[in-house]
């Protein structure tokens, strides 16, 4: 597997390019950032932007939020920097953790703001991510699509034109690239581009209404709205993290500081070290492990990686974390094939079919271990199966 | 509401979805009285000069329109449309335009074995800086279908140009009127952006 001489992201990961060098795309893309990228200007945008909508509207901006480091983040940096206010609006994917609600709780209570969450209907949730870990072996579609999506909707049933995600997706892919010096737009073009999986919702529709009892305004959560709805309240949907230089491990600094935002452990990842990534959702171990299949890699290259960017990890501690901890399989495993009603053999048939070249899968790896709340996490038991 | 000007000839479905998917309402201009109903003008263009500005005259709508102009509220001609602007155009025949923005229209350059018309995506490279630039970049392609060209009495009306073999006008402008020789309808992203940039603007 070829690999990037400076993060080690292998050519199996999304957008990925390579110089002469073999220096990866991403690697290069952060560091025009962090030279290039005129960020006082920047912060001025954001300033006009940010007056530009104020007062005029029962919210001053919405923030999609999910709990995790950079939503909460965004949420507690425009209401602090700011003193905006917001309408925070959260997609339940289904798989919140017990640690993550209560920072949710801690977030809104000290910041004092309004707060919609929404939850779709399980029985949907799990015929979709079925057919999205079959069509793609990514079962993460409802949430994708959702998270992006549901926020949109909101926006135009409260006529808020302006919305505030967190991090730009430059960070991590090249679908949008720090060196196009451009604010990335949050809208159906960057939706249709990589979120959406190349399924809209009517697309699943047609894949799964064969032996689903669905209503099509199911899938309405799923939706990119009209663009012509949104353009005509002049949305303008963009990242936080356009404006002003995302750091992962200062904000994470910040909200822990501030708001008593608490990291966790996470399936398959060196707790000490990365507590702060990706506590929000159970499923993580499992969306983690097929990557880790599909591609080669998992969360704890990713971390590393953006270490080693910021020269605050040296590549040898960067491999002897990876060999360590990554490719385990996860103890949600067997809840999420409890849920998708699927034999072990029958998943790593269908995840065996979505590898990428070069990488060879192998589906005997010993488990991680449990998390502290794995006993509190959702089972499909029925009422009747413990009369 | 926007203005989009019947001539018979034009693409009216191609513009008007543009403006529809850009979040405005749009008014299709068949007589002079829907002129009290619009803010701003979209004159499309396909067709013959000569019969468009037939027809503009014999039914008033010049009138209408230099009125329209008058009153400092914007105008866009597209293609067809921008050189409808010109005083004169010697597509065919020498026929007068409604003069809004001086200069005369004649058929592209056939020195350099370029063929005509001239059909595609080229590069439009911004010479001064316009409310219809607003959020496009410098060097984006459009979309081009013509043979005829603008030719400028003053050049400070010369917003843009694009290059086809030489270089020619692309996009003019003098205060509230604008013209562009390519499809911004039929442009993709950054078209639609120029038309959206078009329907916020208010002429000045």
């Amino acid at each position: 597997m070829k690999r990037c001489t400076k993060c080690s992201f292998p050519e199996t990961y999304e957008s990925i390019e390579f110089d002469d060098n073999g220096i990866c795309n991403i690697c290069q893309q952060k560091a025009y950032r962090d030279s290039q990228i005129d960020w006082p200007k920047r912060k001025v945008q954001l300033d006009t932007l940010i007056e530009k909508y104020r007062g005029l509207y029962d919210y001053d901006c919405i923030i999609p939020f999910s709990g995790g480091k950079d939503s909460t983040f965004t949420l507690w940096y425009l209401v602090n920097t700011y003193k905006v206010k917001p309408l925070v609006v959260q997609f339940n994917h289904g798989f919140l953790r017990p640690n993550l609600l209560e920072n949710n709780q801690k977030t809104f209570k000290q910041l004092g703001v309004d707060v919609i969450s929404f939850t779709p209907n399980w029985k949907v949730v799990k015929r979709l991510m079925k057919e999205s870990l079959i069509r793609k072996g990514d079962f993460c579609w409802h949430c994708h699509t959702g998270i992006f999506s549901y926020p949109m909707h909101i926006a135009l049933k409260f006529n808020v034109p302006l919305i505030f995600w967190g991090e730009p997706s430059s960070e991590y892919t090249a679908y949008y690239d720090y060196r196009d010096d451009e604010i990335e737009k949050v809208d159906e073009t960057r939706f249709n581009r990589f979120v959406n999986l190349g399924i809209t919702a009517k697309d699943i529709e047609g894949m799964i209404n064969h032996d689903f009892m669905l209503d099509k305004r199911d899938l309405i959560p799923y939706t990119y709205p009209n663009i012509r709805d949104l353009k005509k309240i002049k949305y303008h949907s963009v990242c936080l993290g356009s404006y002003i230089p995302w750091d992962v491990k200062k904000n994470v600094a910040h909200i822990e500081k501030e708001l008593g935002w608490k990291g966790d452990e996470v399936e398959g990842m060196p707790w000490q070290k990365y507590p702060y990534e990706k506590i929000e959702c159970y499923m993580q171990g499992v969306r983690d492990y097929i990557k880790y299949l599909k591609r080669g890699y998992s969360r704890v290259t990713q971390m590393t990686a953006l270490d080693i960017r910021n020269e605050r990890i040296s590549s040898s501690e960067a491999k002897q974390l990876i060999e360590k901890y990554e490719g385990k399989k996860p103890p949600s495993l067997s809840l999420f094939l409890e849920y998708l009603e699927m034999s072990e053999e029958e998943f790593n048939n269908i995840v065996l079919k979505t590898v990428v070249p070069p990488q060879v899968p192998n589906f005997d790896e010993s488990y991680s271990k449990k998390t502290w709340d794995f006993n509190q996490w959702y089972r499909e038991i029925k009422i009747s199966d413990s009369q | 509401m926007i203005g989009i000007l019947n001539l018979k000839t034009c693409n009216l479905a191609s513009v008007t979805n543009a403006v529809y998917q850009q979040g405005f309402d749009s008014l299709i201009i068949d007589n002079t009285n829907d002129f009290n109903t619009i803010t701003h003008l979209i004159i499309p263009g396909v067709g013959h000069f000569k019969n468009a500005i037939h027809y503009i005259k014999n039914n008033n709508l010049d009138k209408a329109i230099l009125d329209f102009a008058n009153q400092k509220k914007p105008i866009l001609g597209i293609c067809l449309g921008m050189q409808l602007l010109a005083s004169i155009s010697h597509e065919g025949e020498k026929n007068e335009g409604l003069n809004l923005i001086e200069g005369e229209v004649n058929l592209l350059f056939d020195n350099n074995n370029l063929r005509l018309p001239h059909i595609g995506w080229n590069e439009v490279n911004f010479k001064n800086h316009h409310p219809l630039f607003e959020d496009i970049k410098n060097h984006k392609d459009f979309y081009f279908v013509h043979s005829y060209h603008f030719e400028l009495k003053n050049d400070k009306n010369l917003i843009a140009t694009c290059d086809y073999g030489q270089e020619f006008s692309a996009i003019i402008a003098k205060s509230n009127i604008v013209g562009c020789q390519f499809h911004p309808e039929k442009s993709q992203k950054n078209g639609l952006q120029m038309i959206e940039n078009f329907c916020n603007w208010d002429g000045i």
